[in-house]
């Protein structure tokens, strides 16, 4: 059993409006990987915070090697060897990858000239400690995701963290490069190093976790354990209460066909063709770069393409911007909220209503109450976690944000509503919510296009799923035929 | 009813200390012993009260909610954070209203009634131009081409008063220049991409060139036709007590309250000004937006261009110039974020009369304009500053 480096003890963090954790307390042990759970706004990542100094604790006690901390910034922890990777990469894209190892820490040669040598052999050195195969040249902007993960994990050993912190690290990572994220995380958990892993997946907690700390509400509910919990009783400490079947999902009678796609052609797809009919779900699903998102955009009309055709109820249409796109009936959320999904520094409810202006605004003015009603109606169905609609979205947790994108396209009400991963960041219970709501858009009669990383959620609530590799069509399945393998087997095809 | 008594108690304690540092220097100047002054240490000492009960009753309040238990006590940081929220929401307001106390104390004729209006009256093209670069910032951008607009608007409504056109006619002329003038800043930042600041640099320089061209460098008058006396009164007139620019200026700040607050437009300024990426996919005509926006701003130098023609009854090659400057910083200094999306028009008139207030206490104690400029200067870095420390993003 590993030794205890780091103890958070009865951590209290107020913010206006919101006591985000009240007595919380986490332990970090030598060599183990510990799991951080809890519902969107438990206060995992405040937790998470106030340790790496972003925050100040209003109370409580943190032990380091034995004696107490309390960081005004985040440089000073990385310097004692905490460090925190966060789900926003910080690395500079138009930088090299050594460039970006030594940021802020350049090493130099006696007359004040970089010492470049130095920095990229040693940069090219902790890389290969931890088993990755990417050159210290390369641009950080020609990296994938995970690929710069692994440089962020990089410049925390250049600096020798004890502790690591991963904030969601998974959650924009393509299934097939989650599993060399855990095969650096057991490279550094036989360095002796501590982990905190903070995650919504479930299962990735059984497979790379050691112990898990549950918080509810900003409150601690215990640590077990990993080898001695299960999912249900893992969800259930979680959420408070036990949770049926994950997938609701509820066939529906068809209807017409209501967004059909026929040879569309562009730089970033190729000769793509598909139908989605009132009352149906239909599912895209491939790797990374296979163009889900490119084509979901074209028909958003934010991409231009010249070949192929759109038709909305069987009539050609050929948006030029999302405005007109969304005249037409079409919506399309985005997957990346914080770059352009949300107004950050505006209120709650203004963000709701950003894309369905029109329908609460007569002779130009908008009609604020009915505006209140309608977001305190979204907050109440998908249990958006914030302490008032005019809080600022900024000040939300990732997962309610999440929310709150998703609450404005459903807003919008549209005939075809397209989601880019819709569940991202957000926990079990309230997924669960938000796919009760893509049932009921179904029952209304629109048509839904959800594109998302996760197997599980496309196999259990499409009706339909289409298959995409490399910008190209690679077949399509129904519910019954649609499995993992089967997928799998199309995409290599 | 919680809002009420922040303001109360804010108010209350800035407002009422300031008012009675007033009426003590006035009462204690023995010229001043006059009903004004009593009238102002009323109000102090009743502000001053009301501001003390509130503090008293939330203060007990939070005694009885503190029982060791963290949600009490985080009901009580509430409480504390909803006042320091609140004066930073108000802050340019309650700096004006400190600024009015301490220029009271420096010179007895500063805190008189026709002074204020003084001070509105002598700045209210300043707080107009400030209503329309409002929007330009807001969106993230910037208008600096608002000085010579005004200038080449202001000659053609002269020229068109002084050569026996209508009053009419003049006004609307010069509007409408205003208004084309912003709108080709926005179809060269919108339609084209191009940074704001290079264009409306390329248009201050254009519209100063041509306000040269048509007034032929030298200022004219109104002259003496009949229409040139009501062409005056727009910027010299009064309305019983209220001075015509005034009036001007509260219509003005009443709609441009109005369309940034309440419509969907304003909403979309907003919006375009916080995250441009997210307004796009949010369905925001973005480019129509950002047009529309430079437009107000090309307009509101229109309406100035008028208003300062009209209280100077000439036209000058030279008018305006520098103004964009004032504008601006009023608009900085009345909060409104030069990063964009953040900001409220309602406060550009209270940084314009800051100052203005400014201008006006050190023209009262002889300073020369010269170190006035500097002192200006001063004041705009310090307000950019607060700006850049307060709302870290
Ligand atoms: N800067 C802030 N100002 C005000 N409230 C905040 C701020 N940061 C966090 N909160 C609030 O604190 C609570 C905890 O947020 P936190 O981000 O820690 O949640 P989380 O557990 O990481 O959730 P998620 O799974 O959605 O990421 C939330 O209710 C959030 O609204
Ligand atoms: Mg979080």
């Amino acid at each position: 059993m590993g030794k205890v480096v780091l103890e958070m003890r009865d951590i209290v963090k107020r913010f206006p409006g919101v006591l985000a954790l009240n007595g919380v307390s986490l332990k970090v042990y030598e060599g183990e990987a510990m799991a951080l759970l809890g519902e969107n706004g438990a206060g995992k990542s405040t937790l998470m915070k106030c340790l790496t100094g972003v925050y100040q604790r209003d109370e409580g006690s943190i032990l380091y090697n034995g004696r107490e901390i309390a960081y005004t910034n985040a440089r000073q922890a990385q310097d004692d060897g905490i460090a925190i990777i966060h789900q926003e990469l910080n690395l500079i894209p138009r930088m090299k990858v050594y460039e970006n190892i030594f940021l802020g820490r350049e090493v130099k040669k006696k007359g004040g000239a970089l010492d470049k040598k130095y920095m990229y052999e040693k940069s090219a050195e902790l890389l290969r400690e931890i088993r990755i195969n990417i050159s210290p040249n390369a641009l950080i902007s020609s990296l994938s995701i995970a690929q710069q993960q692994m440089v962020e994990i990089a410049k925390a050993l250049l600096m020798d963290a004890k502790v690591i912190v991963m904030d969601e690290p998974t959650d924009a990572l393509p299934d097939e490069e989650v599993e060399s994220l855990f095969n650096i995380i057991r490279e550094l958990k036989k360095k002796n190093k501590g982990i905190v892993y903070i995650s919504h997946r479930l299962n990735e907690i059984f497979e790379i976790c050691d112990r898990a700390t549950i918080l509810r509400d900003g409150q601690f509910i215990a640590e077990k354990l990993v080898s001695e919990l299960d999912q249900p009783s893992l969800i259930s400490m979680m959420v408070g209460r036990t949770l049926d079947q994950q997938f609701p999902y509820e066939p529906m009678p068809l209807g017409d066909v209501v967004l059909s796609v026929k040879g569309l052609t562009n730089n970033l797809v190729r000769d793509i063709s598909f139908e989605v009919r009132s009352g149906e779900v239909l599912g895209i699903i491939g790797l990374v770069g296979a163009g889900r998102t490119e084509l979901a955009q074209t028909i958003y009309g934010l991409h231009e393409w010249t070949e192929g055709e759109i038709l909305l109820k069987g009539k050609p249409i050929h948006p030029a911007n999302p405005n007109q796109a969304i005249r037409h009936g079409i919506y399309y959320m985005t997957e990346d909220r914080k770059r352009n999904g949300l107004v950050l520094i505006m209120d709650v409810r203004k963000n709701i209503s950003l894309s369905a202006l029109d329908k609460i605004t007569t002779f130009g003015k908008v009609d604020v109450k009915k505006e209140r009603a309608i977001c305190a109606d979204f907050i109440e169905k998908i249990n958006v976690k914030t302490p008032s609609q005019n809080q600022r979205v900024r000040n939300l947790s990732g997962g309610n944000q999440q929310k709150v994108v998703l609450s404005k396209a459903l807003m919008t009400e549209p005939d075809v509503l397209i989601l880019d991963e819709p569940t991202r960041g957000i926990d079990v219970g309230a997924k669960k919510e938000i796919y009760l709501l893509i049932n009921q858009l179904k029952e209304r009669g629109k048509a839904v296009i959800m594109i998302s990383s996760e197997m599980p959620e496309i196999l259990g609530m499409s009706d339909r799923v289409l298959v995409l590799h490399e910008g190209r069509c690679k077949g399509e399945l129904s519910r019954e035929e649609a499995t993992q393998e089967k997928i799998m087997e199309k995409i290599l095809s | 009813m919680k809002s009420i008594k922040k303001a109360m108690i804010l108010i209350g304690a800035a407002g009422g200390f300031a008012l009675f540092l007033v009426s003590v220097y006035r009462i204690f100047n023995a010229q001043l012993v006059n009903a004004p002054s009593f009238l102002i240490l009323i109000a102090g000492i009743v502000l001053l009260a009301a501001g003390i009960v509130c503090y008293n009753s939330s203060v007990r309040e939070q005694k009885a909610l503190q029982k060791q238990d963290p949600s009490a006590k985080s009901a009580y940081m509430d409480r504390v954070q909803s006042v320091v929220d609140f004066s930073g929401r108000y802050r340019p307001v309650l700096i004006m209203l400190l600024v009015a106390a301490v220029f009271s104390c420096m010179h007895p004729r500063f805190l008189t009634g026709a002074n204020f209006l003084n001070i509105l009256k002598q700045n209210s093209h300043y707080g107009i131009l400030a209503a329309g670069v409002c929007f330009a910032i807001l969106l993230g951008g910037i208008d600096i081409s608002i000085g010579s607009v005004l200038a080449f608007s202001g000659a053609v409504a002269a020229l068109i008063v002084s050569s026996g056109g209508s009053v009419v006619l003049a006004v609307v002329a010069a509007i409408l220049i205003g208004a084309a003038a912003g709108l080709a800043n926005g179809v060269f930042i919108a339609r084209f991409k191009l940074q704001p600041m290079i264009v409306s640099l390329a248009t201050m320089s254009i519209f100063r060139g041509a306000t040269l061209v048509l007034t032929d460098g030298k200022s004219f008058p109104l002259g003496k036709l009949p229409g040139s006396d009501m062409f005056k009164a727009i910027g010299q007139g009064s309305v019983g007590f209220l001075p015509v620019p005034v009036l001007i200026l509260i219509v003005v700040y009443a709609a441009m309250f109005y369309i940034l607050n309440m419509t969907a437009f304003g909403r979309h300024v907003y919006a375009i000004g916080g995250n441009e990426e997210a307004a796009r996919l949010s369905g925001i005509n973005v480019e129509i937006t950002k047009i529309i926006a430079h437009m107000m701003s090309g307009l509101m130098a229109g309406v100035a261009g008028v208003m300062v023609t009209a209280r100077v009854a000439s036209a000058t090659p030279t008018a305006g110039n520098g103004y964009e400057m004032d504008a601006i910083a009023a608009a900085v200094i009345g909060g409104i974020s030069l990063r964009g999306g953040e900001g409220q028009v309602l406060f550009a008139i209270v940084g314009a009369v800051i100052i203005g207030m400014l201008n006006n206490i050190l023209n009262l104690m002889n300073v020369s304009s010269y170190y006035q400029t500097i002192i200006k200067g001063v004041v705009i870095l310090i307000a950019v500053l607060l700006d850049a420390k307060s709302k870290d993003r």
